[in-house]
């Protein structure tokens, strides 16, 4: 084959392999492929080259951030780039280096750098290195070999405190118990392995794939193609199957493991010891004592840090986000003031009870300033025609005729004023633990992309609350048709769900909505649909962020 | 760690690099050969109790590799264009004969990336290393997707021809 054939083969195999391949590209490959039975080889072996090239960097500690300054290539480079490819220089290849095999393993163990597995599995499994490195070992003392690396970190206080928290900051193998007085610590292994460790703990790297937890709580997410990262306890042996799970060890060296998600053996027992391990999934939680007895034991989902960001302030356990929280100036964990309102017909934001006072809606929609993950709000009215739902001048034109009327702002009160009387919102004969009210005609565009900030870049993948209108709304002599309302869910400006005639009376229902990566604004929009606001408070209950 | 723990995970090191070059070969996917490695794994840890010592580990761990890239690949073919089924069973003999060299190739690799020129280097490091999508590398030089994805082709190019020497004067 001709060295431009070769290049277009390679083109065509990075392609596929990197899911960035046309559909006629593959019918042209398909049809090479039936054409030339000695394709076959040349596309093993490219994804050999390409596997064994992921392999090989990937073990090794990467930028934890993506592109930085440094990493940006010279852009004088491009412009000699076709000419460079015309006249690719040949590459000579130096001696074999298998002359002096059984040193050259000896110098890779001792490496800094030294975090390929299978160098060391190839290591291993030559006898004459092994040899050289016993009686070698036996007069020199090992080198540290770097691990890990500290990815992040949050208030973290080591004792003694001379070690740095510092983002970047290596971590080795012969360092002894490390003891974390405070704080959380973020650990990337040269594994890929990722640790989260909560203060106070201690513990002692081993290996590039092992960390012994003497006391204290760790989470480990340990990617797909990183099988086998060990995290030994006093009493236990963990060994995951990729996985993320928590380890909590108490003083008396007792554990608990919890499985969030994937597979992995628990074995019960000191090290070395000869005891069967026992599987364990997702979704399940085991306790061994100090007799190296296993118990079942109840999941505890949001047990441990499993992640975390310092720019950003976030520490998350795997809870969802509150939105009642967050319209709260909070973290959407419970730190924001419960009591808050947006007027739909300003955007003001405020941390007061709710205004109550029928007024006119005009036409426009109003930015909220106070929040970064609220765009804006608006009063609906479908005979206006098209109407702004966000900033960026998306607008729906499906909205039915409505009042124009709106009677109460957007809030998060559960107190209100009926007829001069201070009422509780109840539902079900339950006073819900946070709410948010949105009588009809009144609408509030979230913008996700600020919501995934504040998540510190988690992925949001659900919006859930349940909605129905309150028994403590209603006057008993009127009629239960009176209060009922439409709900209108948009996501950037396309109808995702639409749900008509919600009474009075009727049980609480729930509303999920799937959100995607890609989406950008999500509109809760309430319209009466009967030209009247009386008694329209539609309450969204328990309402929340999914996060991944 | 246990026996069979040690025993297991002892034999299952001395394949994954292979299998996972096995798997990408059937599948032509990184994060799908990835979980497939990893359902891969459970399966040889769960019925590691049924393989014989002294029996071909490696034929045992590829024949659970196939089966579950043929699955995945079944399940695929409504969604994803895939090539004709004879190209996949011939694949599969080719596959599974030709990958019995992964760490001595990582070991050629260490060398010749080496003997990349500075640039050649920086581009492998930022989008291997540490992973980062072409399409940011796209947006960070100003070079369109397609002018990045032929320079990397012949980066591989490069490295195709520097390895298979590497490997014929080991005599692999």
């Amino acid at each position: 084959m001709s060295k431009n054939n070769n290049h277009q083969m390679d083109n065509l195999f990075l392609k596929l392999l990197e899911n960035c391949i046309s559909d006629s590209e593959i019918e042209k490959l398909d049809r090479l492929f039936s054409d030339n039975a000695g394709l076959v080889d040349d596309y093993c072996e490219f994804v050999k080259n390409y596997t064994a090239l992921k392999m090989k960097l990937s073990d090794e500690v990467g930028n934890i951030d993506g592109i930085e300054e440094q990493d940006v290539i010279d852009l004088e480079f491009w412009r000699d780039a076709s000419e460079y490819e015309k006249n690719a220089p040949a590459i000579e290849i130096e001696k074999p280096l298998l002359v002096r095999e059984p040193i050259k393993m000896l110098k890779i163990e001792k490496s800094p750098r030294t975090v390929n597995k299978f160098s060391l599995c190839s290591a291993m499994i030559s006898v004459a290195a092994v040899i050289i490195l016993l009686v070698y070992m036996q007069y020199i003392p090992p080198a540290a070999s770097t691990v890990a690396v500290i990815a992040d970190s949050m208030n973290a206080k080591w004792a003694p405190s001379e070690f740095s928290t510092e983002i970047g900051g290596r971590l080795w193998d012969n360092e002894g118990i490390r003891c974390l007085q405070k704080g959380m610590i973020k650990i990337v292994f040269n594994y890929r392995a990722e640790v989260i460790i909560e203060g106070p703990a201690e513990f002692e790297l081993e290996s590039s794939e092992k960390i012994h937890l003497y006391s204290g709580r760790l989470y480990a997410t340990v990617p797909k193609g990183a099988t086998g990262f060990i995290v030994q306890t006093p009493y236990s042996t963990v060994i995951d199957l990729g996985t993320e799970f928590g380890v909590e060890v108490d003083i008396d060296g007792s554990t608990d493991v919890h499985m969030l998600k994937g597979k992995a053996s628990l074995i019960p027992g000191k090290t070395g010891n000869k005891e069967e391990g026992v599987g364990l999934l997702a979704g399940q939680a085991k306790s061994v004592n100090t007799r190296s007895k296993v118990d079942n034991i109840e999941l505890l989902e949001n047990r441990f840090v499993r992640h975390i960001n310092s720019q950003k302030g976030f520490v998350w356990r795997g809870e969802d986000l509150s939105l009642t929280d967050l319209l709260g100036r909070g973290n959407g964990f419970g730190t924001g003031v419960p009591v808050m309102e947006i007027d739909p017909l300003t955007g003001g934001w405020s941390n007061r009870n709710l205004q109550q006072m029928s007024r006119e809606g005009n036409g426009q929609f109003w930015q909220v300033h106070n929040l970064s993950f609220v765009d804006g709000v608006f009063v609906p009215n479908g005979l206006l025609g098209q109407v702004q739902i966000a900033s960026n001048g998306l607008s729906f034109d499906d909205f039915p005729m409505t009042s124009n009327e709106t009677y109460a702002s957007i809030g998060t009160d559960k107190y209100f004023y009926d007829h001069g009387v201070l009422k509780t919102l109840t539902m079900n004969g339950i006073v819900p633990d946070s709410i948010l009210l949105m009588h009809s005609n009144c609408g509030i565009t979230f913008d996700l992309n600020e919501l995934r900030e504040l998540a510190a870049g988690r992925a949001i993948e659900k919006f859930q609350a349940k909605y129905g209108i309150p028994e403590t709304v209603f006057l008993e002599t009127q009629s239960d048709k009176i209060a009922s309302v439409d709900i209108y869910v948009l996501i950037d400006g396309i109808k995702e769900r639409v749900i008509k005639n919600v009474f009075y009376r009727e049980r609480m229902s729930i509303l999920e909505i799937d959100l995607d990566q890609d989406d950008r604004f999500l509109t809760l929009c309430v319209t009466d649909n009967n030209l009247s606001t009386r008694y329209d408070w539609l309450t969204f209950i328990d309402p929340i962020f999914d996060v991944e | 760690m246990d026996n069979k723990s040690t025993k297991f995970f002892q034999l299952y090191a001395s394949v994954h690099g292979r299998l996972l070059s096995y798997i990408m070969m059937m599948v032509h996917n990184q994060a799908a050969s990835e979980d497939l490695l990893q359902e891969t794994a459970a399966i040889m840890w769960e019925k590691f109790e049924q393989f014989q010592e002294g029996t071909n580990f490696s034929a045992w761990a590829f024949s659970i590799a196939r089966n579950k890239a043929f699955e995945y690949l079944r399940d695929n073919q409504k969604t994803k264009k895939l090539f004709r089924s004879e190209f996949y069973e011939r694949l599969a003999h080719v596959a599974e004969e030709s990958t019995n060299d992964c760490s001595l190739r990582i070991k050629a690799l260490d060398v010749c990336l080496k003997k990349l020129n500075g640039n050649d280097q920086k581009l492998v490091d930022l989008r291997y290393r540490s992973n980062v999508p072409i399409k940011d590398i796209s947006l960070k030089t100003g070079k369109p997707i397609s002018t990045l994805y032929r320079h990397f082709s012949k980066i591989m190019g490069l490295l195709r021809i520097c390895i298979s020497r590497s490997l014929a004067e080991q005599d692999i």
